[in-house]
Order: C-alpha cells, then sequence, then structure tokens
C-alpha cells in the first residue's frame, strides 16, 4: 500500500485526533452507584429468561463522554476545563489507554505519557531508590533510562539523603517531590496531566508548570486538566471546554474562560456547606461548613469575617490555614495566612473545631469575588482544600444595591483629595 | 502498513499480534513487579527469604514424616518418604501458592489499573512469577533431601524445566482467569482458595494414586490438571518407575484445554476490569 494515501488512519498531521470520542458505562456500575451483588444478577437473569418483555432489553447506560473530535499539533499546551464530572478525567483516561471508548477513536503520535495522579506505583515498603525505578518502569521509562536519568531526578526531588529510607518513613510532601520527579523525567512527545498539580505547595505548583513549559518548548503536547482559572489564562492559548460529556468549547482561553466561569461559578452566597473531602482518612481532616460574616451581605471598607468549622479524623500538627479572594476570572486579590513562624497549632483526632478569621477593614471595590480556602500542614501538604467554593458580592456600605458590573480596579482605599495652595 | 509512533485508541479488542509485541515491550515492569512482589513481602522481616523455605519444610516434616510417613503408613512409589512429599509439595506450591496471589493481585493493584496503562495479564503473571522465586529457593533443600537420601540423579532430570513451566503456564493462566473475574466479584478470591485446599487432597502430593485405587479408577486421577505434572515433576527429580504416560498425556490435555480456556475468559473480561473493579 503507498504511503500517501490520504484516507489511511495512520496519516495525520497533528500529535492527538480524536474522532467522535465517546464512553459510556452501565448505570449500575456507573459513578457512585454499587454494583450488581451476584446473587441479583442470578435472579435477574432468571427473570428475564421468564419474561420475553425484558430479552431484548438492554441496560441503561450513563454517557460520560459524547461526540468528542478535536486535533492537537505538536507542541500546543492545552488546557481541559470544565465542571465536576463533564467528563475531564474520562478523556485523558481515554487518551492515556486506562480505559477503551465505546465509540469512535483517537490517534496519538509518540510516546504517550500520563500523570493522572502523583505517585503512581510507589509502594511504601520499598525505599525512594526503588521507588525511582518501580515508579518510573510502570510510567514507561526502560531501565537504562531511569539510570541515565537517576541523578537528575534525585537532584530535582532534593531528597537525596533518605533515599535509603522506606518511602512510608518519609513525609507525604517528601514522597510527592520525587514521585514528581521521576515523572518530569519521562520525557514524552505527548503529556496528560490530570489536576496532579493541585496538590503541593506554590513552588512545587510553579516547577511543575516550568517543566511543563519545557516540554512544550521541545516540541512536546501537554494536555492538562485543571480548576485553576488564573492558570489557564496564564498558561494556555487554546482551551477544552467539555459539559455534560461534551466538547462545547474549543478555542483561544480568552473566548472559552467567560463561558466556563459562568458555567462553574456558584451563585452568590454567604453561608456554604462543604462535601466531605474524599481524601480525608488519608489527610485526616474536612472541612464542614464556611460562613461570611454570619451570613450577612460584605460591605466595602466593613469588617469582614469568616468562620469556618472543621472535624478532624487524625491528630495533626503545625496547621495552617489560609483564605483568598480572587475575581471572578482567576486574579487573586488577597490571601490571610495563618502561617506565623514559632507559632504551631495542633489539633486533636474526631473533633469538631472552629475557626475564624477577620480582616479589620476591607478594601476591595464593590463587585463580585470567589473565595478560596485552604488547610494545610507545614508548608507542603495540602489537607483540605476548596478553590473558588463560594462567590460573594462586596456592597457599598450606604448602598444595598449590587453593584451592576465586576471592578474595574481590585481595591478601592477610603481615600481624601485635597486641594491646598503651595 | 502499522506506523509503530502512532497510538490508536478505539474500542476494538487488542490484536494478538499487539499482545506479541507487549511481551516483549513489557519485560521489564514484568521482572520489576516479580521483584516488587518478592521483596515488599519479606521487607521488615528479621530472617526474610529463610521464610520461603520454612513453610515447605514445616508441611514436609509435621505433615509428611509424621502424619502419613509412620503413621498412616502411605504409598511412596518406592521412594524415601520426605523426597516423595517435599518434591511434591514443592511443585504444588508453585501452582496454588501462584495462582492464590495471581487470584488477588488485580484488585490489590486497583489504584495503578486506575491510573496508568499496561497490559493487564502483568499483574498476575507477575504474582506467579514471585511464586515461582520461591519455588527456586525451596528447590535448594530438595537437593539437600535428594543428597542425605542418596536418591542420584538420572536422565529424567531433562523433563526437570518442562514440568515446571507446564506449571507456571497452568497457574498463569488459572491466575488471570481468577483475578479478572474477581475484579468484578470477590466471590472468586475465595472460591479459589478453598478450591486450591480441596485439589491437594485428591493430588499426588503427600500420597500416591497408583496403589490406592484400583487400575480400572486410575484415569479418573488423571483428570485432575494437576495429577500429570506433579508426577513428571517427581519422575524429573527422583528417576521414579512410577509414572504412567497415558495418565500424564491426560492431564496434559486437560491442561491445555484449561489454559485456552483461561486465557479466554481473561481476554474476554480484560477492557472491562478497569470499569468494574
Amino acid at each position: 500500500m503507498t504511503s500517501s494515501t490520504p484516507s489511511k488512519p495512520n496519516r495525520f498531521a497533528g500529535a492527538i485526533l480524536a474522532e467522535k470520542l465517546g464512553k459510556s458505562y452501565p448505570m449500575k456500575m456507573g459513578p457512585g452507584s454499587a454494583q450488581l451483588k451476584f446473587n441479583e444478577l442470578v435472579t435477574r437473569q432468571i427473570a428475564r429468561c421468564f419474561s420475553p418483555a425484558q430479552w431484548r432489553r438492554r441496560d441503561d447506560r450513563f454517557q460520560a463522554l459524547q461526540d468528542v473530535s478535536f486535533e492537537i499539533h505538536a507542541g500546543e499546551l492545552i488546557g481541559l476545563v470544565g465542571s465536576n464530572g463533564s467528563g475531564k478525567s474520562t478523556l485523558l483516561k481515554l487518551l492515556a489507554k486506562v480505559t477503551k471508548p465505546t465509540s469512535g477513536r483517537a490517534l496519538l503520535r509518540g510516546r504517550v505519557g500520563s500523570l493522572l495522579e502523583i505517585g503512581t506505583g510507589f509502594h511504601p515498603e520499598l525505599t525512594g531508590y526503588e521507588n525511582v525505578y518501580l515508579c518510573g518502569t510502570i510510567l514507561g521509562m526502560s531501565r537504562a533510562e531511569i539510570a541515565k536519568n537517576f541523578d537528575p531526578i534525585v537532584a530535582f526531588s532534593e531528597i537525596g539523603p533518605f533515599l535509603q529510607i522506606p518511602i512510608k518513613r518519609l513525609s507525604s510532601g517528601m514522597a510527592m517531590r520525587l514521585a514528581f520527579s521521576v515523572a518530569a523525567h519521562l520525557n514524552p512527545d505527548i503529556l496528560l496531566v490530570d489536576e496532579a498539580l493541585s496538590v503541593g505547595d506554590a513552588a512545587f505548583q510553579k516547577k511543575c508548570i516550568a517543566k511543563m513549559r519545557a516540554f512544550v518548548a521541545s516540541g512536546a503536547t501537554v494536555i492538562f486538566v485543571t480548576h485553576d482559572i488564573a492558570l489557564v489564562n496564564k498558561t494556555c492559548k487554546r482551551v477544552l471546554l467539555l459539559d455534560k460529556g461534551r466538547l462545547v468549547e474549543d478555542g483561544p482561553a480568552s473566548s472559552v474562560m467567560p463561558r466556563y466561569l459562568q458555567a462553574v461559578n456558584p451563585a452568590t452566597a454567604y453561608r456554604i456547606h462543604f462535601d466531605p473531602n474524599p481524601l480525608a482518612e488519608k489527610t485526616g481532616l474536612s472541612l464542614c461548613e464556611l460562613t461570611v460574616n454570619s451570613g450577612d451581605a460584605v460591605r466595602h471598607t466593613l469588617p469582614f469575617r469568616v468562620d469556618i468549622t472543621f472535624q478532624t479524623l487524625l491528630p495533626l500538627q503545625r496547621l495552617a490555614f489560609s483564605l483568598a479572594l480572587s475575581t471572578l476570572d482567576g486574579n487573586r486579590l488577597l490571601s490571610c495566612d495563618s502561617d506565623r513562624p514559632g507559632e504551631k497549632i495542633s489539633v486533636e483526632p474526631n473533633r469538631l473545631y472552629a475557626v475564624s478569621v477577620t480582616l479589620g477593614r476591607l478594601d476591595l471595590t464593590p463587585g463580585s469575588y470567589l473565595l478560596d480556602v485552604l488547610f494545610r500542614q507545614d508548608d507542603a501538604l495540602i489537607l483540605d482544600e476548596r478553590p473558588a467554593c463560594l462567590r460573594i458580592e462586596v456592597l457599598d456600605p450606604e448602598d444595598d444595591a449590587s453593584p451592576a458590573h465586576s471592578p474595574d480596579a481590585g481595591t478601592r482605599p477610603v481615600f481624601d483629595w485635597t486641594l491646598n495652595p503651595a | 502498513m502499522h506506523d509503530p509512533s502512532v497510538t490508536v485508541v478505539s474500542p476494538e479488542k487488542t490484536s494478538l499480534l499487539q499482545i506479541a509485541r507487549d511481551l516483549v515491550r513489557y519485560r521489564e515492569l514484568l521482572f520489576l513487579l516479580v521483584w516488587r512482589e518478592v521483596s515488599v513481602r519479606y521487607k521488615q522481616t528479621a530472617v526474610g527469604i529463610f521464610w520461603v523455605i520454612l513453610q515447605p519444610m514445616l508441611s514436609a516434616l509435621i505433615l509428611g514424616v509424621f502424619v502419613f510417613g509412620r503413621l498412616g503408613n502411605m504409598s511412596s512409589d518406592g521412594l524415601p518418604y520426605l523426597v516423595f512429599a517435599y518434591s511434591g509439595i514443592l511443585i504444588w506450591g508453585l501452582f496454588a501458592q501462584g495462582i492464590d496471589r495471581a487470584s488477588g493481585s488485580i484488585v490489590a493493584d486497583e489504584q495503578l489499573i486506575r491510573k496508568v496503562y499496561f497490559p493487564r495479564w502483568i499483574i498476575p503473571m507477575a504474582s506467579v512469577g514471585s511464586s515461582l522465586v520461591d519455588f527456586a529457593v525451596c528447590t535448594l533443600l530438595l537437593v539437600v533431601f535428594l543428597f542425605s537420601y542418596s536418591v542420584p540423579p538420572t536422565w529424567h532430570l531433562v523433563f526437570f524445566l518442562p514440568a515446571t513451566l507446564l506449571v507456571f503456564f497452568l497457574a498463569t493462566a488459572l491466575g488471570m482467569a481468577t483475578a479478572a473475574l474477581n475484579a468484578k466479584y470477590r466471590d472468586f478470591r475465595l472460591l479459589t482458595i478453598y478450591g486450591l485446599q480441596i485439589f491437594q487432597f485428591i493430588s499426588p502430593v503427600y500420597y500416591s494414586f497408583q496403589t490406592i485405587l484400583p487400575k480400572n479408577l486410575l484415569w479418573l486421577v488423571y483428570l485432575n490438571p494437576m495429577a500429570g505434572p506433579i508426577e513428571l515433576f517427581r519422575l524429573s527429580v527422583t528417576g521414579t518407575s512410577h509414572f504412567l504416560i497415558a495418565g500424564f498425556a491426560t492431564s496434559l490435555a486437560v491442561d491445555l484445554l484449561l489454559i485456552a480456556l483461561c486465557v479466554r475468559i481473561f481476554y474476554t473480561l480484560e477492557d472491562d476490569i478497569v470499569d468494574t473493579i
């Protein structure tokens, strides 16, 4: 067969080509639903034999992804956004071959590296040294490649002296750094990253992003899933927006992000009851409720108070709380960190705590803002994080009417111009 | 023409050609997972790999020498009883332990399967591989027993590798099928454990059926897929004259059918594992 046949499936110019990709799950094993018990299955099958109407009936299916088509060229850095359950992770899993699509297909050129989770394949009983080899091989590196990159991996992770200790004895922050170092040296042609970046401290995230940019600069293609709006605006030229399993927008960040913001931003409220932290068993902490100004509106130049209750599962030391306000398009305006040197906050397990923070006065320009909450330990380990969990409105102190549009400038201090003859 | 640099994601099943390629491509991962299993098992133990030898040694001594050998006067095909029982325990151990570990392996590595792609059969195969390492260590003890009972090596030793490989692939196939089934219904692991216990007593591990059963019923024994391989293994290390070729052939036929069936089951279930686990 001639190599120039245009209809050949492998003939495509870009890095990734997706054609009508779809994935459906039987309802019975869809996300969150219980699996069918064996005896239920047997009784159902028997019942079917006796009721001809049911013979041809198929199980209901949940469509996680539907008709997703796009083409991505080598060297593109793509942000994949969408609200929870919109199919972002499913799409990455399909591209990474973790699960098979039920319809359509995709072609990926070159070596595909997937980072659906930091630390995949790490075994707690093995030493750092052993885990580098284990994790590297699982991610798709050959033994020779790992050996060649071993020193850079260790240097990047900055945990050199602890390399011969079982991973379970290291702090989770250290283990994560090592895990990321391994992944960073994978050098794939296509890299798929699922919210892996959202773990770790700011310095660590910066390192990850720098590494992704370096990948792209060297001609690799990166697709990453994130909820971080500012990050997408800053790094991605092109954004894919998924909604209920369909690709609804594909274009430059400037045109896609406004629609995303509309879809994900919560309605204005001053109190929120959090869903339990899915990682609570690991991190030992779950936020319960957050209240702004005892449920009242926030007013410009007046004190601003936030109360947060949380449930502990494990004893924790060196806790730090942080609260931040951002504009609707993700620009951070202010952040209040409880972290003061020398101050050590510890909590007991299985108790309910309340913590509060008060700002003397709020100079933010009246308008809508998003509130981020983050509880962490030791600077590095995130215990529970709720980005953009609440949309609040800052009102003028005298006027109850909410402002018509978003603020032009972030802050509006109280000021007084005076004119004097000099 | 297939372009190897292009990955195709589609609902189609993995082609047999692709599976063959994967065998080569993922061999390092297979060995590494075997190593992981062996090394994790004996981490933080004082005597480490010695535990491997201790378990079959105790079984051989207690069950073999005291219970069956001395008291029960079991038939052992004219071999010293300890040699007879230990060689049986050794090869049975490879089979049973391999399947036991493999059947739970995919569920145990659930996190891995959900997050990264590699051919799924590697996981159960690595479990059986780890049991092959144990087997190799325990073989050293067999050499000691053979030497101390003056059982000389014979030309039958050429069957050692074929018998071991046959058991390895049989255990791998059964392990793959039970592991995949277990991913959906955890019942299969329990079923496997009980099944293995029952099968041990109808296998020529601690006693030979050749002198117990009447000649016209003996063929029944060889419907057991492990009966033939155990006797072939014992023949290879001891050169015993009690080896029935017809019996072995029966077992071998059952084995091949079983391997084909199990691989088929795995192949059918493979793509659904990650969604149903």
